[in-house]
C-alpha cells in the first residue's frame, strides 16, 4: 500500500508551513508496476500536441491572452501617467517658487488623490450603483439616461448598450471606438473641454455602460428645430467652436466621421461639446466597417431619373426636413446627409472628411436644411456622390432664398469640395484665417458669451431633451449573482478591457476630504490653482 | 487499483517522470514572456503611496489573472486527472481555511482551486479587510492576510506549471503565464510576502525566469 504523504495543514492559525522532510521516500512498489511501460519523452510530447481542445477552452484562452496583454499595457501606461503627474507638480511648484512647507502640502494633496484612484480600481461598479432619473436619449442599441450615483449623489449621463444587439449587428468595434477616444482624451492637463467627459465604463453579462458627463443643454439638432435658422453671427460662433473641437480630436489622431447636429451637445453655459464617437476611427483602433459597405446597395443606380428630382420650394423642403429629422436621428438606418463623398466610396479618407460635415452643418444653420436633403436616402446619396453637378445648383437656389454673405458662401463651398483642395487640408489655421471668421478671438472662444444659453431650473432639468416614454424592460432584472467568478465566454471577447476609471473623477465621485479643511492654511487657488485648471494651463500652453 | 487502466496510451505514468527532465522541460519555456516593460520597477511602491492600498490593488489584479489562467485549463484539470492538489511529485496541498474548514482535508485539484478562489474572493469582498470607502482604515492584521492570500495563489501557478503546462503551451499562453508569474515573484520579493520554502515547487523555473531582464 502507499505510504501516506506528510501533508501540510493550511490552517490560518499556522502561518509557517513546514517543508516536507521525507525526501528519502522510495517510489511505490506495487502490483501496478508490472503493467507500466516506458514512454519516450519526445514521443509523449508529439502526441500531446494533437489533443483537441473544446471550443470553450479555446475561447477562454483567447480571452485570457487578450486580457493579460491589455493588463500589462494599461499597467505601464498608468504608472507612467502617475510619474508624469508627480513631475508636473514638482515643475509647477518650482516655477511658482513655493516654500518647502507649501510644497509638502501640495505633494500630500496629490498623493491622497492617487491613493483614492487606485482604491477605486478595486470597486466594482454595476448598473445598481446608479439611480435612474429619466431617459434622455434612445438609439438602436440602447439608451442614455440621466442618473444619480448613489454613493455621492452626483449626476451623470449613463449610456447603456445591449451586448447581444451589438454583436448581432457587428457593432462591437464602434462602442470600443467610443470608449477608447473618450479615455484617450483625458490627460495630465485634465479633460478636453470640447469632448464629453467619460468618467467610468464597465460591463455586466448583458450590457455595456458608459458613465459620462451630463450635458444639460441638449443638442444642436434640437436648437435648429426650435430656431429654424441661425444668424451669421450665431453660425460663426458655433462653427468656430466646432472647428476647435474637431481640431482637438484630430490632434489625438482620431477622425470623428459622424459629425452632425445631433452629436454637438450644448453645455450649461452654452458652449459646444462633441459626443458619440461610435464611428470614430484612430490609428490604433481596428478598422471600423466602412460606410461604403452600408450604402453599397445604392451604387448600381448611376442615373438619377428626372422624375426623382422633385422640384421643391424652400418652404416645402424646409418642412420636409423638419418632419424627417427626428425619425432619422433615432433610426437604425441613419442618413448620409453629413457624410463626405470619399467616406461613401471605397477610397481612403482622412481627417478632412470631418470638415465636409462642418460645411453641411454650416449650410443647414444658415439655410434651414442640409444641402443634399431629399425625400429618400437614395436621392440624397446620389446628390452627394455627384456633388460637382448638384452643389452649384443647390447653392444658387439657396442664395436666391437666403441672404448669404459672400464670405459665408465661399466658406461653405470651400468645405464642400474635393478633399485635397478642401479648406483645412493644410491645417486648421487655414480655416481660422478665412474671412468669414474675421473678428473671432480663437484663443478665448470658450470664454465668449454664446448666442444661446440654456435656461435650467435645476441640476436635473431635462427640458432641453425630448421626452421618452419608459419602455417595459423586455427581460426582468435578474438579481446580481453573489458569486463573481463568472467564466469568460466568447460573448465577452469583444468587450475585454472595457473597464475604465477617469483619474479626475475620483475626488468628485468618491467624496474625498476637503483639502482646505484637511490642510488648512494654503488656498490652492492662491497658490497656483488646481493641477487640472485648464484655463491657466491652456493659457500657459498657448 | 489502477484507476488509469482505461486511459489511452497517450497518458504517461507520473512515476516515470524524472524531476530533472521535468524541470528542464519547464526551463526551456521560461524564455517566453510578453516583454512589455520593466516589471521590477512596476512593483515598487510609488512615491507617496499607502503601502496597504498598493498591496490591495495588486492582490486584486493577481487574483484576476490567476483566475483567468486557471480557467483556460479546467477542461483538463478534473477530479479524475488531478485527484489531489499537487505541484509535482513532492508537493501536495490539502484545504483548510481555518474557519469553515478547520482540519485540513484532502480534495481534488479542481475542488481545492475552487475553495481557494472562493475564499480569496470573499476576503476581497469583505469591507472590513479590503475597505473601499475613503477614510476607512485597513485592519491591523491586513498584511498577514495578504501574505496568506499570496501563498495560496502561488499554489495555483505551481499546479498549472507541473500538471498542465503542455496544455498552456498548446494554447499559446506560455508567454502570458510566464509574465504573470514573473510579475508575481517580483511583487512577493519586493514586499516579502511568501517564504522561500513555499516556492520550492518552482524554484528552478523561477531562477530561469528572473535571469531574463
Amino acid at each position: 500500500m502507499n505510504v501516506e504523504r506528510k501533508l501540510e495543514s493550511l490552517s490560518l492559525q499556522q502561518q509557517q508551513q513546514e517543508e516536507q522532510q521525507d525526501e528519502s521516500e522510495q517510489p511505490n512498489q506495487g502490483v501496478e508496476d508490472e503493467e507500466e511501460e516506458e514512454y519516450d519523452e519526445e514521443e509523449y510530447e508529439e502526441e500531446e500536441e494533437d489533443i483537441n481542445f473544446s471550443k470553450e477552452t479555446l475561447e477562454a484562452a483567447m480571452a485570457t491572452k487578450v486580457s493579460i496583454e491589455q493588463y500589462y499595457t494599461s499597467l505601464f501606461k498608468s504608472l507612467k501617467e502617475r510619474d508624469d503627474r508627480r513631475c508636473f507638480l514638482e515643475k509647477k511648484m518650482e516655477e511658482l517658487n513655493l516654500r518647502e512647507e507649501q510644497k509638502s502640502v501640495k505633494r500630500r494633496e496629490l498623493d491622497k488623490k492617487e491613493t483614492e484612484y487606485i482604491k477605486s480600481r478595486r470597486i466594482r461598479l454595476t448598473g445598481h450603483s446608479f439611480e435612474s432619473i429619466r431617459i434622455i436619449g434612445r438609439g438602436a442599441f440602447g439608451e442614455v439616461r440621466l442618473v444619480k450615483m448613489k454613493k455621492n449623489n452626483k449626476f451623470f449621463a449613463m449610456k447603456k448598450l445591449d451586448k447581444s444587439k451589438m454583436i448581432e449587428k457587428h457593432q462591437t468595434i464602434h462602442v470600443r471606438s467610443e470608449r477608447d477616444i473618450l479615455a484617450d482624451s483625458n490627460n495630465i492637463h485634465g479633460s478636453n473641454p470640447w469632448i464629453v467627459s467619460l468618467y467610468y465604463s464597465f460591463q455586466d453579462a448583458n450590457f455595456l455602460y458608459l458613465i459620462m458627463e451630463y450635458v444639460p443643454g441638449g443638442d444642436m439638432m434640437t436648437q435648429l428645430i426650435k430656431y429654424d435658422t441661425f444668424t451669421e453671427d450665431a453660425t460663426r460662433f458655433y462653427i468656430a467652436e466646432t472647428v476647435l473641437a474637431l481640431h482637438s480630436i484630430h490632434k489625438l489622431s482620431y477622425i470623428h466621421r459622424d459629425i452632425k447636429p445631433d452629436n454637438l451637445l450644448i453645455d450649461q453655459k452654452g458652449h459646444i461639446k462633441v459626443s458619440d464617437f461610435g464611428l470614430c476611427t484612430g490609428l490604433q483602433t481596428n478598422r471600423v466597417p466602412t460606410l461604403a459597405e452600408i450604402y453599397k446597395k445604392y451604387e448600381g443606380d448611376n442615373n438619377i431619373r428626372e422624375e426623382d428630382q422633385t422640384p421643391q420650394s424652400r418652404s416645402a423642403r424646409f418642412d420636409s426636413w423638419k418632419r424627417q429629422r427626428r425619425v432619422l436621428a433615432y433610426s437604425n438606418v441613419g442618413t448620409p446627409d453629413y457624410t463626405a463623398p470619399e467616406v461613401l466610396m471605397k477610397d481612403g479618407y482622412s481627417a478632412e472628411c470631418d470638415w465636409w460635415s462642418v460645411g453641411v452643418i454650416m449650410f443647414e444653420m444658415l439655410v434651414g436644411y442640409p444641402p443634399f436633403c431629399s425625400e429618400s436616402i437614395r436621392e440624397t446619396y446620389h446628390k452627394i456622390m455627384n456633388w460637382k453637378q448638384t452643389l452649384p445648383k443647390i447653392m444658387e437656389e439657396a442664395k436666391a432664398e437666403v441672404n448669404l454673405s459672400p464670405e459665408a458662401q465661399d466658406l461653405i463651398e470651400r468645405f464642400l469640395t474635393d478633399p485635397m483642395t478642401r479648406i483645412g487640408f493644410n491645417g486648421v489655421e487655414e480655416i481660422q484665417s478665412h474671412p468669414f471668421f474675421k473678428g473671432v478671438d480663437w484663443r478665448r472662444l470658450r470664454e465668449t458669451r454664446p448666442p444661446i444659453i440654456p435656461q435650467l431650473s435645476s441640476p436635473t432639468d431635462t427640458s432641453n431633451f425630448d421626452h421618452y416614454e419608459e419602455e417595459q424592460q423586455p427581460e426582468p432584472m435578474q438579481p446580481v449573482q453573489s458569486k463573481s467568478r463568472r467564466k469568460i465566454t466568447s460573448f465577452d471577447i469583444p468587450f475585454i478591457g472595457y473597464t475604465y476609471r477617469n483619474f479626475d473623477a475620483m475626488r468628485d465621485a468618491f467624496g474625498s476630504v476637503n483639502s482646505r479643511d484637511a490642510f488648512g492654511s494654503i488656498n490652492s487657488r492662491e497658490a497656483f490653482g488646481s493641477i487640472n485648471n485648464r484655463d491657466s494651463l491652456q493659457g500657459a500652453n498657448m | 487499483m489502477n484507476i488509469f487502466g482505461k486511459k489511452s496510451q497517450t497518458f504517461k505514468p507520473k512515476k516515470n517522470i524524472q524531476e530533472g527532465s521535468k524541470q528542464y522541460h519547464l526551463k526551456q519555456y521560461a524564455e517566453a514572456t510578453l516583454g512589455s516593460g520593466n516589471l521590477k520597477s512596476a512593483v515598487s511602491l510609488p512615491t507617496g503611496e499607502d503601502i496597504n492600498e498598493w498591496l490591495a490593488v495588486n492582490t486584486t489584479d493577481f487574483f484576476n489573472q490567476i483566475n483567468m489562467l486557471y480557467g483556460t485549463i479546467t477542461e483538463f484539470c478534473t477530479g479524475t486527472d488531478c485527484p489531489v492538489m499537487s505541484a509535482g511529485p513532492k508537493y501536495e496541498y490539502h484545504w483548510a481555511d481555518g474557519t469553515t474548514v478547520k482540519k485540513a482535508i484532502k480534495v481534488s485539484a479542481p475542488e481545492y482551486v475552487d475553495f481557494l478562489m472562493t475564499w480569496v474572493q470573499s476576503q476581497l469582498d469583505d469591507e472590513n479587510i479590503f475597505p473601499s470607502k475613503i477614510g476607512v482604515p485597513f485592519p491591523k492584521n491586513f498584511q498577514s492576510i495578504v501574505k496568506t492570500i499570496f501563498k495560496r495563489l502561488f499554489r495555483v501557478y505551481a499546479h498549472i506549471y507541473h500538471s498542465h503546462f503542455q496544455k498552456i503551451v498548446s494554447l499559446g499562453e506560455e508567454a502570458h503565464l510566464n509574465t504573470s508569474l514573473k510579475h508575481f515573484i517580483y511583487f512577493i520579493q519586493e514586499f516579502n510576502l511568501v517564504d522561500k520554502k513555499e516556492l520550492g515547487p518552482l524554484n528552478e523555473l523561477i531562477e530561469s525566469l528572473m535571469k531574463n531582464p
